[in-house]
């Protein structure tokens, strides 16, 4: 360790896992409430997601690292060859136990494993984003395009380009579009509605849109999983801006171009805020210390993006929902952002305007 | 003047059917020249010059003598590849002698064009339109055009520009060595591509 001392300092808690864990407990109420309300499919859909986000990030780090290279290569052929238990009729979708127990063992031999946190942050939210009702081998194929393709690849934690788990949400819809785009939870009371909002508001059946406010708030069953109760994403998201783990000025930039833009185009914008992914997407995704600006200038110009991208392709575009697509592009300006705003060496002076004198 | 068509072409050229991410016209010098952001500047401002020139002359070649002679269906492409690569020499001899400091900044880029197949898609579909589903049998007047062929040159400068800063990210990751170099630059594209996916069928283009 380098150590440059001779008072005594204050050591600061905060490393990645301690961020994560925050993350993972401002998401909690909202995963939690959906499975009570949703029930068994959240649950299997949640828990496949990050057990397998875990089980791939594990594999994945002793290769590169060549650690038990033998003993993990068994762990993957054994993990990737379960759901081919899928074909025996009489299993059925109680593979999806045995694939979770068998991760958990994977997990259980690789128990000296450092996990950081974020991939179970990003099985997490990979399953916020989800239908409920979807194959349990869909999450399972999107954790180890989250975990490989989205952040692996790139050299891992912290090189990823894109948001991992809206990488795999956007490859998913490209590949099983039948899946991601259905399977809305059914409520048992009044079985008409299994479409979601933004879908009834996009065909124009959504008349007295001012109505569901409370639903989208408390009790949305129609939407992916993270979708269920707007009003437990906000209180999460709050509790991160509380406790200073994620730039505050993003999701306000994101939600408050929304609102305005809603507003001009004269829709209903508490309807837009409450609606589809755009509190998950303001609050926990477009946050991501990796793939947002440096600088707060950048992180607002970030934030405007994201919301003006979403409510462009919701009006406008050909799917209900733009916000997967609105992050993702923005990530892919990161960079450029950063560099055009680049703060200013301490010590230079700024370059003279051009034509001055 | 009917704005919004001319709006919708340009977004639909730009953005929606970008040549690079959507398309996949002209990768090689996509993957090429965005080593840096300095030189995918240079080829960007190179790839706008000749791209609106050219398309210009092959607009006027194919409605005022391929089209009215009957002989366009089989010679358009012939033609239009000669009238590209002789416009771009003589362009360089002209803004060597006229412009040399336009001519420093463009560099190498300018002789590179002439073999670059987004000059040649563009300037084939302001003559034929084919790709952009506006109508099926249409033919551009000139004003739409240029408003096309600039919105494919912005749409390809800003993807090169972007990819070149992605790529100026990447180099510097530990990506795994099996991974290194044009891999990764091909997977970055693909997500890329991914991300625009979403604006398919925006305003209805």
């Amino acid at each position: 360790m380098l150590k440059v001392t001779s008072s005594p300092h204050i050591r600061a808690q905060e490393n990645t896992r301690y961020l994560m864990r925050w993350v993972l407990i401002a998401l909690a109420p909202s995963a939690l409430y959906s499975v009570y309300l949703i029930g068994t499919n959240a649950l299997s859909v949640i828990l496949v997601s990050v057990l397998s986000c875990l089980g791939v990030e594990v594999i994945w780090h002793n290769l590169r690292d060549g650690k038990h290279v033998s003993r993990t290569w068994w762990e993957l052929v054994f993990l990737l060859a379960i759901p081919l238990l899928g074909m025996v009729p009489a299993l059925g979708a109680f593979v999806q136990w045995i694939e979770c127990v068998a991760i958990l063992v994977v997990l259980w031999f690789e128990r000296e494993h450092r996990f950081d946190g974020s991939a179970a942050v990003t099985g997490l939210l990979l399953a916020m984003v989800l239908p409920p009702m979807i194959p349990w081998w869909v999450p399972f194929f999107g954790a180890i395009l989250a975990i490989a393709i989205g952040k692996e690849i790139f050299g891992g934690l912290g090189y990823n380009v894109f948001n991992p788990a809206l990488v795999a949400r956007a490859a998913l819809l490209i590949s099983w579009p039948r899946y991601l785009t259905a399977g809305w939870f059914k409520p048992v009371v009044d079985a008409s509605t299994s479409a979601t909002p933004l879908v009834l508001f996009k065909n124009r059946l959504g008349a007295e849109v001012s109505a569901v406010y409370g639903p989208l708030l408390f009790s949305n069953t129609g939407g992916c999983i993270g979708e269920v109760s707007a009003f437990l994403l906000l209180l999460g998201g709050l509790v991160l801006a509380w406790k200073k783990v994620i730039h505050v000025e993003i999701p306000l930039a994101y939600l408050g171009t929304m609102a305005v833009f809603a507003a001009l185009a004269h829709n209903d914008p508490i309807f837009h805020l409450l609606a589809g992914g755009a509190m998950l997407g303001a609050w926990f995704m477009a946050t991501d210390y990796v793939t947002s600006p440096l600088t707060t200038k950048g992180r607002i110009l970030f934030g405007v993006g994201c919301g003006f991208i979403t409510m462009l392709l919701r009006l406008y575009g050909k799917a209900p929902e733009g916000v997967t697509y609105a992050i993702l592009f923005m990530n892919m300006l990161t960079p450029l952002i950063d560099r055009s705003l680049r703060p200013r060496v301490y010590g230079h002076i700024a370059k003279p305007v051009r034509g001055g004198k | 003047m009917d704005l919004n068509r001319y709006f919708l072409i340009f977004l639909a050229a730009f953005l929606i059917q970008n040549i690079l991410l959507i398309r996949f016209i002209a990768l090689c010098s996509f993957f090429g020249i965005s080593t840096s952001v300095e030189t995918s500047v240079g080829m960007s401002l190179a790839v706008i010059f000749v791209m609106m020139v050219s398309s210009t002359l092959t607009w006027a070649l194919w409605n005022f003598v391929l089209e009215p002679l009957g002989i366009g269906e089989f010679l358009y492409i012939p033609s239009f590849i000669l009238v590209i690569a002789a416009f771009v020499q003589l362009e360089e001899l002209f803004i060597k002698k006229t412009a040399p400091a336009l001519y420093k900044a463009m560099g190498i880029y300018l002789p590179l064009i002439t073999t670059n197949c987004a000059v040649l898609a563009a300037a084939t579909e302001v003559a034929k339109p084919g790709f952009i589903k506006l109508s099926v049998a249409y033919h551009y007047t000139l004003p739409e055009a240029w408003v096309y062929t600039f919105g494919v040159a912005l749409g390809y400068s800003a993807a090169l520009l972007v990819f070149a800063t992605l790529r100026e990210r990447i180099d510097i990751a530990p990506v795994p060595p099996a991974m290194k170099g044009y891999p990764i630059a091909f997977i970055t594209a693909s997500l890329m591509s991914l991300a625009l996916t979403g604006f398919a069928g925006l305003f209805g283009v």
